[in-house]
């Protein structure tokens, strides 16, 4: 049984102070080291005996990792931690769902310590923040020793709880592009309790050209062993007019596209069920807010 | 009994030990540190089901960490739990197992230095098993065949062999049920289920033992009744109870799951005795998990009515899964049977109970000790009755309900008494008319996908188990009380408290009694050498039994102040009355008529010091002779969303007989938190267990055993609390219990809301919304 | 290998040796005697052990103590005035009947006090959305937000 009182593992802890330092260490220590930022995640699988390095490297004094600017688009250094993104206006603002999904996340607390980058790197199928990036067409900076490599966060997963992050690789960067103002977004995401994980989760992304739907992107987390883009469905809103019944459409459309399993948290019937209802609101909470039109 | 006004019972006061625990100073067993102490770890059974045949701790020990098996215990049968009298005590269960019964029993412990030691220590300790086929499911285990967890137990000091995994069975039988039924106009037959709920308290299980120099034993421990935990430990140990001390320290939360000695206090003993030193056993909370678990039910029952609405004759069925190991079982299976007739008249009846073993985690008492789940089934039938017949709801329990005057059962077919105080009629009434009750169907329900109903369910619970003659279950109290030189007053009694304020009524009933400021009446810190025998905080005992025993003491106590004042002031006892100044905040002792010939007991108590006359004290013990029912109504609405099948519970109003309210604030506290964790009985709280392996599938974490949170909680101005306007004589001041009967009709209360808002019955708790959505679809694909 | 680091608890300097995978919330319970923060279930799931860093509430049972060398902490010891005075906010769980079995009080108390600290003048739903992650078990939660709405700061009053 495991003991969660304590963490029962020794490792050795480095703290660099600069993100080359780091990268150094990965590269010496590899797959025997693992990056802590937050812990929220890392810690609770050391605990439970999931993940046993042998050397901790600690990256929260970096300074130079520790950004959250808006340019052309959002850069979201690796220790950006879910509390900021919800109280920044730019997020809450342009890029909503990714507001939603990082107040979704369980507790202030975990808020405080958990950072985004840590959470897409943990790979959970059913990440908050992932669905909602994925949508807004995230670009993750993967930066080692050797050099540095941009990936599309919908590429970076192999499965549940794997990512394509080699093991002398840092996440330094999350790249938001600009969204024009004829876009909106939004995240729903249902639980058993307000403080939870998700049985399922949804992030839609939409630009709107007059009453036409030019881009629509569907991202459900907890419907398969890695977030999902439902293209198939995103193909029921892209380049129509845009009226509700394509979102009851669409709704059911990803109903069929995704893969739920039943586990403690629900059964895969419900969650498809479920599914239904969900992207159709979230379509219509989208186009809503890309059309900043009074209710 | 006349309502009368009190300075000091029914006022607000801020609790003794709130500024201990707002500044984080209050102790808890988890807390204590001991010089020298060692760090306790517990080997659990990776087996649902298996015989230890080789255990080899020489890796640990070379670590340098102190070790027990089964090999090291006394070999002494027995049940943790010690309420009931010697033969009704069921007992299966060793301190440490050579066979394991469940996922997570111990089979052996260590203590190290640090805990760090002693988790690695654990895992050099080499296990090997002889596994045996496992059972699930209750109704399989009692098939023949199946395998079988205790070939024998012993029941007081027989030896009793077990048949079909059968761990205790009950059946009562009033009148001709058979009859009974031919006499019914309507006959409804419904099968219940309520779940396996973890008890979710906040502090796990924990013990620390320090061995004293003279061969004793000191014990701190999370326990509901610290002279209990010492005559288990004593009997265990073979140590006379004088030299067996457990402390009275705070408790992070119990509702039931320390009522019982838990499982690790032995363990930590036996450690502790080995060793030589102190030793601390804090559980993690995946063992919290494995350890206790509330019963769950299947309850088939049958009533009968006539076309008025009398019931005429029920017949109730039940089946109990407990798991591994009979904690108390017998008595649930008796006070079952006491929870549904003392609902409403039954004039024939038919109760029969079952209690079977199963390879999982060993229930015990929740909070209601199977009245949440027997409520569950009676008031939502009450509801398909009074739908049929038709009849309105609440029309049909006024018609039915035992209530004042009547003869009822609450603790079981031994323990009978007449129901003194009342409040069911004010409750049903008042409170239907506070929830909007009789307009709920002319409310426009639907609002879109979601749909709008209200519920209603009553009970009770009683106010512990006393009872003129002893019964099967040991119920008593007693105290010291002492007026300190100063006129400040010590109280000394075992009675735990929970949370609840049960100490806290005990100073308001010896403050209201002696005519001193609460201020000024202690609590003593105390342990089981320092005061008299009390059985326990539990059956909603703490303020009518606990409290009856205090206001028992605490009068004889003011004798004795007013024989000494007598001698003091020249006047004779019968001349003299107290009361409290409210501008000096003293008691004073005046002789009626002559307010210039007054003392104040402070004054008295220093005479008595410097005339060497003694000091101001008294002891006693009291048993109630009656169990007075504490009753309960709950108005639920609720809002479920047609779409996603998400029950949101959104007004509450919670109507409450305590009789005399002595703490107003804690006994509000006792109604909001009944209804919150009766909201999670009813939506979700569940364990279940993996048939494959016997463990839990939540694996012991709370990531998946979900409790609502404050963002779940109707809001502050949704939920109506109220207590009525009664008092029972034979409590302190006209009180009585309340804690228990807080939880029992949330359930019914919250199933019949979901009933008025889409027309579909669950008879199966947790109400999830993966079953409300099936459901929905159901219907749906039947309507066409 | 273990390390010499400095923790400022409750505006008290503390030198600790301590080990890499020594858990802050056992620091400061075993070695520093503060067993305000409490363990109930160690993986982040229940806030019983909520402790505020920089006036943020982090998680104790999470937090490994060496990362957080030279950074102040704030335990529910470190509430209350020098003098034993109360905060307001202490009275008013006391004043309502927010406390019972009082093992999550620590935890509470500290997010109320960060609430209010960032949002002078919640409302009950962000009073309830803020402490979601903190549970009780015995109280239904009711009373803990009243005392937090006691303490309020309306604007007109500021």
């Amino acid at each position: 049984m495991v003991n969660t009182h304590i963490l029962p593992q020794e490792f050795q802890y480095h703290e660099p102070r600069t993100l080359a330092e780091a990268v150094s260490l990965l590269q010496t220590h590899g797959a025997a080291a693992r990056i802590l930022a937050g812990g929220t995640d890392l810690l609770v699988q050391m605990k439970l005996g999931k993940i046993i390095p042998q050397h901790l490297i600690q990256i929260s004094k970096i300074s130079e990792l520790q950004f959250l600017t808006e340019g052309k688009g959002l850069r979201i250094g690796p220790l950006v931690v879910f509390r900021e993104i919800e109280k920044s206006p730019v997020v809450r603002d342009k890029y909503t769902a990714l507001f939603e999904a990082a107040h979704s996340v369980t507790s202030i607390q975990i808020r405080n310590m958990g950072t985004l980058a840590g959470n897409l790197c943990h790979a959970s199928p059913a990440s908050d923040s992932a669905p909602a990036l994925i949508a807004l067409r995230a670009q993750l900076g993967l930066f080692s020793a050797k050099g540095t490599r941009t990936l599309p966060l919908e590429d970076f997963y192999a499965g549940p709880g794997k990512t394509h992050l080699l093991p002398d690789e840092l996440l330094a960067e999350i790249c938001i592009p600009d969204v024009g103002s004829a876009s909106g977004s939004a995240f729903l995401k249902l639980t058993r309790v307000a403080a939870d994980l998700a049985k399922v989760n949804v992030a839609a992304f939409i630009e709107r050209d007059k009453d036409v739907c030019r881009e629509c992107r569907i991202v459900m987390g907890a419907v398969a062993p890695k977030p999902l883009r439902l293209k198939q469905t995103e193909e029921i809103l892209k380049g129509k007019r845009f009226e509700e019944n394509l979102c009851r459409l669409a709704g059911e459309k990803a109903a069929e596209e995704i893969r739920p399993i039943t586990d403690i948290r629900s059964t895969a019937w419900y969650r498809q069920e479920v599914t239904k209802i969900l992207v159709r609101d979230v379509l219509k909470e989208a186009w809503m807010r890309a059309s900043r039109m009074p209710k | 009994m006349e309502k009368q006004s009190y300075h000091a019972v029914g006022k607000q006061a801020i609790r003794k030990d709130g500024f201990a625990k707002v500044t984080g100073q209050e102790i808890y067993t988890s807390d204590v540190i001991l010089p020298r102490m060692l760090h306790a770890r517990v080997l659990r059974s990776a087996y649902p089901h298996a015989r230890i045949t080789q255990i080899d701790t020489s890796a640990a020990e070379r670590l340098g960490a102190v070790c027990i098996t089964f090999k090291d215990i006394p070999k002494i049968k027995y049940n943790e739990r010690l309420v009931s009298i010697p033969r009704s005590t069921y007992k299966d269960r060793f301190v440490l197992a050579e066979k394991a019964c469940h996922v997570g029993e111990a089979i052996a412990a260590i203590a190290a230095e640090t805990e760090e030691l002693a988790e690695k220590a654990l895992r050099l300790i080499q296990v090997e098993y002889d596994p045996y086929p496992g059972i699930f499911d209750p109704i399989e285990a009692m098939k023949e065949g199946a395998p079988v967890l205790h070939e024998s137990i012993f029941v007081g000091d027989e030896e009793r062999k077990i048949q079909d995994n059968i761990a205790a069975a009950r059946e009562i039988r009033e009148g001709n049920p058979e009859q009974g039924f031919d006499q019914a106009d309507l006959i409804l037959e419904e099968e219940f289920q309520t779940g396996r709920v973890y008890h979710g308290q906040m502090e796990t299980k924990s013990v620390v033992c320090q061995p004293e120099a003279d061969g004793g034993i000191t014990v701190w421990t999370t326990t509901q009744t610290i002279h209990n935990v010492r005559q288990l430990l004593g009997h265990i140990f073979k140590l006379p109870l004088s030299k067996v001390n457990v402390k009275r320290i705070t408790v992070g939360g119990s509702f039931g799951s320390s009522i019982q000695m838990n499982s690790v206090v032995p363990i930590g003993v036996a450690l502790a005795l080995k060793a030589r030193r102190p030793v601390k056993l804090v559980s993690t909370r995946e063992e919290d998990f494995y350890s206790h678990v509330k019963y769950p039910s299947l309850i088939r029952l049958k009533l009968g009515a006539r076309k008025d609405g009398i019931l005429t004759s029920g017949h109730m069925q039940v089946i109990v899964d407990i798991g591994a190991h009979n904690t108390q079982a017998y008595p649930l299976l008796g006070c079952m049977a006491g929870w549904w007739v003392s609902l409403y008249h039954l004039p024939h009846l038919l109760f029969e109970g079952k209690a079977v073993y199963t390879n999982k985690v060993p229930a015990c008492a929740m909070q209601g000790f199977g009245n949440p789940q027997v409520t569950f089934a009676v008031e939502s039938m009450m509801d398909m009755l009074a739908e049929k017949l038709p009849i309105d709801p609440i029309e049909l329990r006024l018609k039915n309900y035992v209530g004042l005057g009547q003869t009822f059962w609450g603790q079981g077919p031994t323990v009978r008494s007449v129901i003194r105080s009342c409040g069911v009629e004010e409750m049903l009434t008042k409170g239907a008319e506070c929830s909007g009750w009789h307009e709920r169907r002319n409310k426009g329900k639907a609002n879109g996908p979601i749909r709008s109903g209200l519920g209603m369910a009553r009970g009770f619970h009683t106010s512990g188990a006393g009872a003129p003659l002893p019964g099967e279950a040991i119920d008593y109290s007693g105290s010291i009380i002492k007026i300190n030189e100063d006129g400040s007053v010590d109280v000394l009694t075992a009675l735990m408290d929970l949370g609840g304020g049960t100490l806290d009524a005990f100073a308001k009933i010896v403050a209201e009694e002696l005519s001193i400021p609460v201020s000024q009446v202690g609590i003593s810190p105390v342990d089981t050498r320092t005061t008299v025998y009390d059985v326990a905080t539990h059956a909603t005992r703490g303020i009518y039994c606990g409290g009856g025993a205090i206001h028992k003491v605490a009068r004889q106590a003011k004798e004795k102040l007013l024989q000494t004042a007598s001698r003091i002031l020249n006047a004779p006892v019968h001349a003299l009355k107290t009361k409290v100044v409210e501008e000096t905040g003293q008691g004073i002792i005046y002789v009626d008529g002559m307010p210039d010939k007054k003392i104040t007991v402070a004054e008295v108590a220093k005479t008595a010091h410097l005339n060497d006359w003694g000091t101001i004290a008294a002891v006693d013990s009291h048993r109630q002779v009656n169990c007075p029912p504490s009753f309960i109504a709950h108005f639920i609405e609720v809002e479920v969303n047609t779409e996603t099948g998400v029950v949101r519970p959104t007004r509450a109003v919670l109507y409450s007989d305590a009789g005399q309210v002595i703490n107003p604030d804690l006994a509000a506290g006792q109604l909001y938190g009944g209804l919150y964790r009766g909201l999670g009985y009813a939506l979700f709280e569940d364990t279940q267990h993996d048939i494959e392996t016997g463990e839990l599938t939540n694996k012991g974490l709370m990531t998946d055993f979900k409790m609502l949170t404050s963002a779940d909680m109707p809001e502050r101005d949704k939920i109506q609390i109220y207590f009525t306007q009664t008092l029972e004589p034979t409590g302190p001041f006209g009180a009585k219990g309340i804690g228990e009967a807080a939880l029992n009709p949330t359930a019914a209360a919250l199933a019949n809301a979901v009933y008025d808002a889409i027309g579909i019955r669950f008879h199966e708790i947790p109400i999830t919304p993966e079953k409300v959505l099936a459901a929905l679809k159901q219907r749906e694909r039947r309507n066409g | 290998m273990k390390k010499i680091i400095e923790l400022i608890v409750n505006g008290q300097k503390q030198e600790l040796l301590v080990a890499p995978h020594e858990l802050l919330l056992n620091v400061l319970r075993d070695r520093l005697g503060l067993t305000g923060a409490k363990y109930g279930c160690g993986i982040g799931e229940c806030g019983a052990c909520t402790v505020l860093v920089d006036g943020k509430p982090i998680l104790a049972c999470l937090t490994l103590a060496v990362s957080l060398d030279g950074r102040e902490i704030t335990t529910i010891e470190g509430i209350a005035k020098p003098d034993g005075q109360l905060d307001p906010l202490q009275e008013a769980f006391l004043q309502n009947g927010a406390v019972q079995c009082g093992f999550c009080t620590s935890g509470m108390i500290l997010m109320g006090r960060s609430l209010l600290s960032e949002n002078p003048n919640p409302t009950e739903r962000e009073i309830r959305e803020y402490i979601r992650g903190n549970t009780c078990r015995c109280t239904g939660y009711t009373q803990i937000v009243e005392a937090i709405e006691d303490c309020k700061c309306p604007p007109e009053e500021v």
